[in-house]
């Protein structure tokens, strides 16, 4: 604070243009905190991984071996980038995986399952020269693909019954789980999505879009709350820019100058325009008696007259206020200037946003993000556009947000020339042998090595991914029965982190992995003392690892000890015993006399291996 | 002074919660210096502390009991009792010096208001209870964007006060498994959620026996031994490590026995029900020297829309829960000798609809609210502040800044009991500063220093 008050004394002429561009705000902009979420991002995966100094001087190291990046030979685009700036930074790269870590690493990461042994062995066993890329193809066909992106789009879209501002109800929840689970079932275009998304109307118990309006729904304020928190879902999911709830509350500058380039120049007036687009948003309650189905639900429509008005006083943002005599705004949208042809406003937003730049640039760093362990720009939500066009470098002392601008760029392209292809930009980042190298890292590892993606970073593993391993591997399934849904076995497959609602056991387990709430807490890969408890002792695992359940007891008859450990590893662990971990069964088995109860305690041991809860 | 929407900042009863300060002289050197000194070039990490305004703090509370009552207790039916037509008979109102009180429907609690300070002047941002309840339990407003990574207060107490070699970690959560969370400070100073039933902590006891136990951490360790000393995924696989030792120090402790195991007897004292065992806990965890410093026990049913006032369910059922649970904590406390160094705050996420009942003889929800404290070194016996006939609003505020006390002043008044510094503000995700209590250098919020007088 003493520098500041020095600093002000020396410059009291600027003192009124910062007071007048400055309005009162919660979120604190203080120049003295200011480090770029980028560098924050690299330091927390450099924490992660810090610890693997060279190993040539350890037990059992000097296994993997770094390698120059000129000896990988590029698969496509992103290996011409990541591996082009290895060598221009002269930075060894890891090795490639091993088939075995691929194969683990790949259907984990594009199916939330681990590969069964067969998978694995034949895998393997395959020298087939198109085998990765064949395996790739077969996963991203599968249903558990289906299963797992079904979810990471229910986070993303925030579908639970009960968020904190509304009520959407299991019956929304359902047709809006199963919209979601349709689009990524039939691999839609994501320009059809967001546009169905934004312009969706109808009963919300009856039509899955009719969910995304809802999710605008704001209590405690005039409609003009909704209007903008439509816009903060919109710009948030599919720009990347969650500037827009500061913008919607007062200019950018003053607020964002250390943050956001684009946000420093835009004001309060240009983000209104843009919420504008939501001012026809119409919610109604159906007439109908408290005892009918539809009581509850809401008709979202758009109407054909309305605009947004500046006559605000209270509420969640600070007043709206009229411009001289500009008191009622129609939309306009960013940096085009569009506005809509016809009364239908959320049509024309839905048919702008994709073009928007910032679309295929989201979509192509949240996908980068979920399959790296981090994204080209970090935070993933506040992409800045004016720091992210490598022939367009903003000015001093700003630098381009990317890890590797022209990889995002190009990447991004790629994503909208193939039509907004979910599935093919998958393929794109697993096919490459950036996604494909070794997290094992020989040599000494930096913090400014990070951003270069010299190596794979780890993936701690969703609750539900935990669950679906041990249930498979046990072969002994819950049966859960989300509300008017059909009932499943998988974790994967539950339509909100609300259920199971009909096993609070298994509910209770899930939530000790921390799987949010599709609201206010987000995802979290965090661990804690609990989740260490829980995989060892509670009843969901130790039920589970015994002789008698399904699986175990088809895996515990084969004969030969080599042979019954090394099933074991693979069906848990998804990899064979490495030798020291073979000797280690070996001498641990010499002292046994019960042989299924040996094995119930190796997979014991496995599910509490500290590898069990990554994806690596 | 008013700001720019004309509104008087100095009595701020509005209920606008987006209503803030004007940018004042030290925000304003915050935003000069930067645009002028490339001040985003300095360095930095998450959760280094990087400014601080000088504050007193009362300093005479060691430990804190949150007890949130879930739902939205009928603030006129409990602390800030409202006598009319519609008062069950049952409530026996008496009074205590300073204090009216439905002495039928909490005894236990009227035997204790010598240690016990209710709060009327409070009132809520927000009727919606998923925001109301976060609100009350991050000390901010969770519609902003900084809400997705803002700590639970206690996730704050545990990061200034945890000790990695206790028992248990500092911030515990009775009767939740999920709610607001460490937010961006690290994991350890998560909430460790527990579900008190007297037969010990879950998950401490390997059902298959303590011999099967052994035999199968021994060979889990032979075939971590590989991975550990060769350490190729970094730090992720050294904290599950550290994180395991951490777990099973917990387990087979008697240590951990004698705070979670406990008999019928005890259960009865405090009710046997849940919210009564997980007052027991509480006492026990703070008697044993294990560590934790902020305990929150969530008490649910408060939500009374209908009924309220039916025989043995409604207010009734919850409220005498209530009383018998922290009646007795507060007697136990006091006589361990723990109630002087131990804040506890009892709060729901707003008040109820004063005056005459509902339609459905229920009350709605409301944002006028009471609060009760009591131990932690405040002085008991009083209600500071008042409200009008029913309950409708605050007629004297009771303490110094003579508004409304808000969720982020019971916050200030948490730290400041702790003798934890709550302008304090650590560089966060966002770059922008995460402040103990928002705007609190700006003196916009701080502690009811009334409590103490």
């Amino acid at each position: 604070m003493i520098v500041y008050n020095n600093m002000l004394r020396l410059l009291p002429a600027l003192a009124t243009v910062a007071l007048l561009s400055a309005q009162e705000c919660t979120f604190k902009a203080d120049p003295n905190a200011f480090l770029e979420r980028q560098t924050r991002a690299a330091r927390q995966v450099f924490e992660r991984t810090n610890q693997a100094v060279s190993r040539s001087s350890r037990p059992g190291g000097g296994k993997f071996e770094a390698v120059p990046a000129s000896t990988l030979q590029p698969r496509n685009f992103i290996d011409d980038e990541i591996f082009g700036t290895l060598a221009a930074k002269n930075v060894a790269s890891a090795a490639l995986t091993t088939d075995e870590e691929f194969i683990r690493r790949v259907t984990l990461d594009l199916t939330g399952k681990l590969p069964t042994p067969a998978d694995i062995r034949a895998f393997v066993a395959s020298d087939s020269a198109t085998k990765r890329d064949d395996v790739i193809d077969m996963l991203l066909n599968s249903s558990a693909y289906v299963d797992k992106w079904t979810m990471w789009w229910g986070d993303l879209l925030e579908n639970c019954s009960y968020p904190g501002l509304f009520d959407r109800r299991v019956d929304g929840r359902n047709v809006y789980y199963n919209y979601i689970k349709d689009f990524v079932t039939k691999n839609k275009t994501l320009r059809d999505v967001s546009f169905q998304l934004i312009a969706g109307n109808g009963n919300h118990f009856d039509v899955g879009v009719a969910n995304f309006p809802m999710t605008a729904r704001t209590s405690m304020g005039p409609n003009q709350d909704t209007y903008d928190q439509g816009m903060v879902k919109t710009a948030t999911f599919f720009l990347g820019m969650a500037q827009y709830d500061c913008l919607l509350c007062h200019n950018g500058r003053g607020h964002l100058d250390q943050i956001n380039v684009w946000g420093s120049h835009q004001t309060r007036m240009d983000a209104w325009k843009m919420a504008a687009h939501f001012a026809h948003l119409n919610f109604a309650s159906p007439n109908v008696p408290a005892s009918d189905f539809y009581f509850n639900s809401l008709l979202v429509s758009e109407r054909t007259t309305g605009t947004y008005d500046l006559n605000t006083t209270t509420g969640n943002r600070p007043a709206r206020q009229p411009f001289g005599t500009l008191k009622n705004l129609t939309p306009e949208y960013r940096v085009t200037g569009a506005t809509p042809k016809d009364a239908n406003w959320r049509n024309a937003l839905g048919n702008v946003l994709w073009q928007d730049p910032m679309f295929k640039t989201n979509f192509a760093n949240r996908f980068w993000r979920e399959l790296m362990g981090m994204g080209m720009v970090e935070p993933y939500d506040m992409l800045d556009p004016d720091r992210l066009d490598p022939d367009n470098p903003p000015d001093d002392p700003w630098a381009l947000q990317a890890t590797h601008p022209v990889l995002l760029k190009k990447l991004a392209q790629a994503f909208a020339d193939s039509d907004f292809n979910v599935k093919e930009l998958l393929r794109l980042i697993v096919q490459s042998n950036a996604y494909q190298m070794s997290s094992r890292y020989d040599g000494p590892w930096t913090l400014d090595m990070v951003p270069l993606f010299a190596r794979h970073y780890p993936r701690r593993l969703w609750a539900e991914e935990i669950h679906d391993i041990i249930v498979t591997g046990t072969g002994q399934f819950g049966n859960y029965t989300p509300t008017r849904l059909p009932a499943t076995k998988w974790a994967l497959q539950l339509p909100e982190p609300g259920e199971p609602g009909n096993d609070g056991n298994t509910a209770n387990f899930l939530n000790t992995f921390l799987r949010g709430n599709c609201d206010s807490q987000q995802r979290s890969s965090s661990l804690s003392i609990l989740q260490r408890l829980a995989l060892m002792n509670d009843p969901f695992v130790v039920n589970r690892t015994k002789a008698t359940a399904p699986n175990l007891a088809v895996i515990f008859k084969i004969a030969d000890n080599g042979q019954v450990v090394d099933e074991i590893f693979l069906t848990f662990l998804g990899r064979k015993p490495t030798d020291a971990e073979s000797q280690a069964v070996v001498a641990a088995a010499a002292k046994v006399t019960d042989r299924n109860a040996f094995l119930e305690d190796l997979v014991w041991a496995c599910i509490n291996k500290a590898d069990f809860q990554f994806s690596y | 002074m008013k700001d720019r929407f004309g509104f008087e900042l100095d009595n701020g009863l509005g209920t606008q919660f987006w209503r803030r300060p004007h940018i004042d002289r030290r925000m304003f050197f915050r935003h000069m210096a930067s645009a002028v000194g490339g001040y985003m070039l300095l360095p930095g990490r998450p959760g280094e502390t990087i400014a601080r305004a000088s504050v007193t703090t009362k300093g005479t509370a060691k430990n804190v009991i949150f007890i949130l009552m879930s739902g939205g207790p009928s603030h006129v039916d409990t602390f800030d009792l409202k006598e009319g037509p519609w008062t069950p008979a049952g409530f026996s109102p008496a009074t205590y010096g300073e204090i009216r009180w439905p002495q039928g429907l909490m005894p236990n609690l009227a035997t204790q208001l010598n240690n016990v300070a209710l709060l009327r002047s409070v009132r809520s941002w927000a009727l919606v209870h998923v925001l109301a309840r976060t609100w009350v339990m991050i000390g901010r407003n969770p519609a902003q964007g900084n809400a997705r990574f803002a700590p639970h207060i206690g996730s704050v107490v545990a990061r200034e006060f945890d000790n990695p070699n206790s028992l248990l970690p500092a911030f515990v959560s009775l009767n939740a498994n999920n709610g607001p969370s460490a937010g961006f400070l690290p994991s350890r100073n998560n909430p460790f959620y527990i579900y008190p039933g007297g037969g010990g902590l879950a998950n401490t006891t390997h059902s298959a026996g303590v011999a099967r136990f052994n035999q199968r951490t021994a060979l889990a360790a032979g075939i971590e031994a590989e991975l550990q000393s060769t350490d190729v995924l970094g730090d992720t696989v050294n904290e599950t490590y550290d994180y395991n030792v951490a777990a099973r120090k917990l387990m087979y402790n008697s240590s951990v026995d004698s705070i979670f195991a406990f008999d019928q007897t005890e259960k009865n004292r405090y009710g046997n029900n849940g919210f009564g065992n997980a007052c027991i806990a509480a006492r026990r965890m703070l008697g044993s020297n294990s560590g934790v410093r902020f305990i929150q026990i969530t008490q649910g049913d408060w939500d009374n829309h209908e009924k309220i006032y039916l025989a043995n369910s409604g207010h009734w059922a919850v409220a005498k829960q209530f009383d018998n649970g922290v009646g007795t904590l507060i007697a136990d406390l006091k006589a361990d000798g723990l109630l002087d160094q131990t804040l506890i705050v009892c709060m729901g996420e707003f008040g109820r609809v004063p005056g005459a009942l509902n339609s459905g003889a229920g009350r709605d929800h409301y944002a006028q609210q009471a609060v009760m404290m009591a131990g932690g070194g405040i002085r008991g016996g009083r209600a500071l502040g008042s409200t009008d006939k029913v309950g409708n609003g605050t007629l004297d505020p009771g303490w110094s800044r003579g508004r409304d006390i808000r969720p982020e002043d019971v916050e200030a008044t948490i730290y400041s009991a702790l003798g934890i510094d709550y302008t304090k503000e650590l560089a966060d995700p966002s770059g922008r500063g995460f402040q103990y209590v928002p705007f609190s250098d700006l003196d916009q919020y701080g502690p009811i220093n009334e409590l103490w007088g």
